[in-house]
């Protein structure tokens, strides 16, 4: 079986704030694992390191069995990232966006029409590829965003936040795309704090909390674990047991 | 197609589809430079001959009948008054003259009015130096003296300067200093796009996880910029030019002798050219170092500013004492100042092989150096990801 995502030990430290404080879990291909935690508990600071953006401060990565600091353009070539805080530029159309980034990750002129064709079908994006993106709906530009992290079919896909502003439609769209990504042997690492939504896609859920992993395990585990009838339920019990 | 390639030339699409930063950067100055640099002086000029044409008012006291029908016949009009000083004061004239023990004193408000003024003050000074003149003469003629005794020999003076740099004077310093000002001006909003514009708007952080290295991302990055510095300072020196063209052609004399008048060689040319692109190199690459660092488009303009002053400022200042300074290798390799000052030798053709090998080869060598500092500062995490 191919690696997914291995993370043993992760620590972060910017400065003096201890942003991670030594992690661990595994995404394994074929599985949907959601990181669950609020905004500062340390999920978009993990997300960095695994795509090679940001380095540990102590730890070991693996991600599609390459180390994001020593082989980062091995990780990046294999990863599909889709970050909250991402944006688009404003003067090209959805098309122009993703063939800017489709050559970037070696798609040529083929390829990229293609599977900008495939991945039109698979989230309608229909006018968001000719529109400028200065002129889009938020839900269109979220659209563009996502297609683009899945434009070189990547091996590991690290979603954070992905649903955020995308219109039902569209959302239902890309809950349903990631089972096939899952039949299809892809690892997919899911940060977000619609616990819901979570509880429908993951197979394993990690809390992170202040920089730690709480807890990690299966969804039904969790429930049951913290005696709590939602995952948000059980997310809110397993915090509050670290608080006191 | 290579990922740098790839790069600047979605760089460069934006660029051309801001339609308030090609106005600015390009149309702007091919339209604005002819009228900033050349309407003053043409304006001045007319001001000048229309306040020479005018009647104007002078307060007198105590004149010689000479001096008034001199002063009359110079197109002035003369009012008696018994205070000529407070008269000019209060605006009932334009200037005062009275004469007292032997002495001649002009009241005007020079600080005032200015060149207004000056002209008045000239027109009275002419009359009375012509009288001097003829007192003189008389006195010498009387005492049976030829008046030539007092002008025993005559000074002319004849420019044996080079054909290309005659008349060039003004334009030597001008086209430096702005050539300077539109390279940092014309890449300004690339450069800000693509450094803290991209961190606002958060692009950095999708281009930044694509299999591709940072030096193309850089490169990509500061060959958009510097395409856009090129085009902006070839559009202010195309005005620059084009409002020379224009002015010579409606007062040709006058111009070339104030140094406005530019005529320039495909030789010269390239040399300015290859200056300004290599300046541009060293710029540009500051401009992102500094612009990566900042948090937002707004701090990274306040940046701008500050590089801005530190590059612009020194040069133009060293610009008003170009003439007095020995122009040698070890000038010529000091950055910002080298090439403004070789640019100033090429326009006057006084440029030499050393002078092109030093300026070129410092100017690579600086732009090599600042390019790797923008390369640093992108290669950290604590800058890139500094919001």
């Amino acid at each position: 079986m191919e690696p997914g995502i291995e993370v043993r030990g992760l620590i972060k430290r910017y400065r003096k704030t201890l942003a991670l404080s030594g992690i661990d879990f595994s995404v394994a291909p074929g599985e949907v694992f959601a990181l669950l935690g609020p905004n500062g508990a340390g999920k978009t600071t993990t997300l960095r390191i695994l795509a090679g953006l940001i380095k540990p401060s102590g730890g070991h990565v693996r991600v599609a069995g390459a180390d994001p600091v020593r082989e980062p353009m091995v990780v990046r070539h294999r990863l599909g990232y889709v970050s909250g805080g991402m944006g688009l530029y404003e003067r090209l159309t959805g098309e122009e966006v993703l063939s800017y980034f489709g050559r970037l990750y070696g798609l040529d002129d083929r390829a990229l029409h293609q599977r900008i064709a495939e991945l039109d079908a698979i989230f309608s994006l229909g006018r968001a590829l000719a529109t400028r993106v200065e002129e889009m709906s938020s839900g269109m530009k979220q659209k563009v965003l996502v297609a683009r992290a899945f434009l070189h079919r990547p091996r590991i896909l690290l979603l954070d936040e992905p649903t955020q502003a995308l219109d039902v439609f569209a959302r239902r769209a890309l809950l349903d795309h990631l089972e096939t990504l899952k039949r299809d042997g892809r690892a997919v690492l899911y940060s977000t704090h619609v616990l819901p939504e979570a509880e429908e896609v993951a197979d394993r859920v990690g809390f992170l909390h202040r920089g730690r992993l709480v807890y990690v395990g299966r969804v039904e585990e969790a429930k049951t674990r913290f005696s709590a009838p939602t995952l948000e339920h059980a997310f809110i019990r397993a915090v509050g047991e670290v608080e006191a | 197609m290579s990922a740098w390639w790839v790069i600047a030339k979605k760089e460069l699409a934006t660029f051309f589809r801001d339609r308030r930063a090609l106005l600015n950067q390009v149309l702007l100055p091919v339209l604005l430079m002819p009228l900033f640099m050349f309407a003053p002086t043409l304006l001045v000029e007319q001001l000048s001959q229309g306040a020479v044409q005018k009647v104007q008012k002078i307060a007198v006291a105590g004149l010689p009948q000479a001096v008034t029908r001199a002063l009359a016949a110079a197109r002035l009009q003369l009012v008696p008054e018994p205070d000529p000083a407070t008269a000019v004061r209060e605006g009932r004239a334009d200037a005062g003259l009275v004469f007292v023990s032997g002495s001649y004193r002009v009241y005007a408000r020079v600080s005032q009015d200015g060149l207004k003024a000056q002209v008045v003050v000239d027109k009275v000074r002419q009359v009375l130096e012509a009288q001097k003149r003829e007192m003189v003469a008389r006195t010498l003629r009387q005492a049976g003296l030829d008046p030539s005794v007092l002008e025993p020999f005559a000074v002319s003076v004849e420019d044996v300067s080079p054909p290309s740099a005659k008349g060039v004077g003004f334009l030597a310093f001008l086209v430096p200093m702005f050539l300077l000002i539109f390279v940092m001006n014309g890449s300004l909003p690339v450069v800000l796009d693509v450094t803290a514009g991209e961190k606002e708007k958060g692009t950095l952080e999708a281009l930044l996880v694509t299999p591709v290295g940072l030096p193309s991302v850089l490169f990509g990055k500061m060959f958009a910029a510097l395409v856009a510095a090129v085009m902006s300072t070839a559009s202010g020196v195309a005005g620059l030019i084009l409002g020379a063209r224009l002015a010579a052609g409606l007062d040709s004399g006058g111009l070339q002798a104030a140094g406005f008048s530019l005529s320039l060689t495909p030789g010269m040319l390239l040399a300015v050219l290859v200056t300004g692109v290599l300046f541009a190199a060293f710029a540009v690459s500051l401009q992102l170092m500094f612009g990566i660092f900042a948090r937002s488009y707004k701090e990274a303009q306040g940046y701008m500013s500050v590089l801005y002053l530190l590059l612009v400022l020194p040069a133009a200042m060293l610009g008003f004492v170009s003439g007095f300074v020995e122009v040698g290798p070890g000038l010529l390799a000091i950055p910002v100042v080298g090439p403004f000052f070789f640019i100033d030798q090429v326009l006057r053709a006084k440029a030499d092989l050393l002078g092109y090998a030093v300026t070129w080869g410092s100017s690579a060598l600086y732009a090599l150096a600042a390019l790797f500092l923008a390369y640093l500062s992108f290669s950290r995490e604590e800058v890139v990801f500094r919001n």
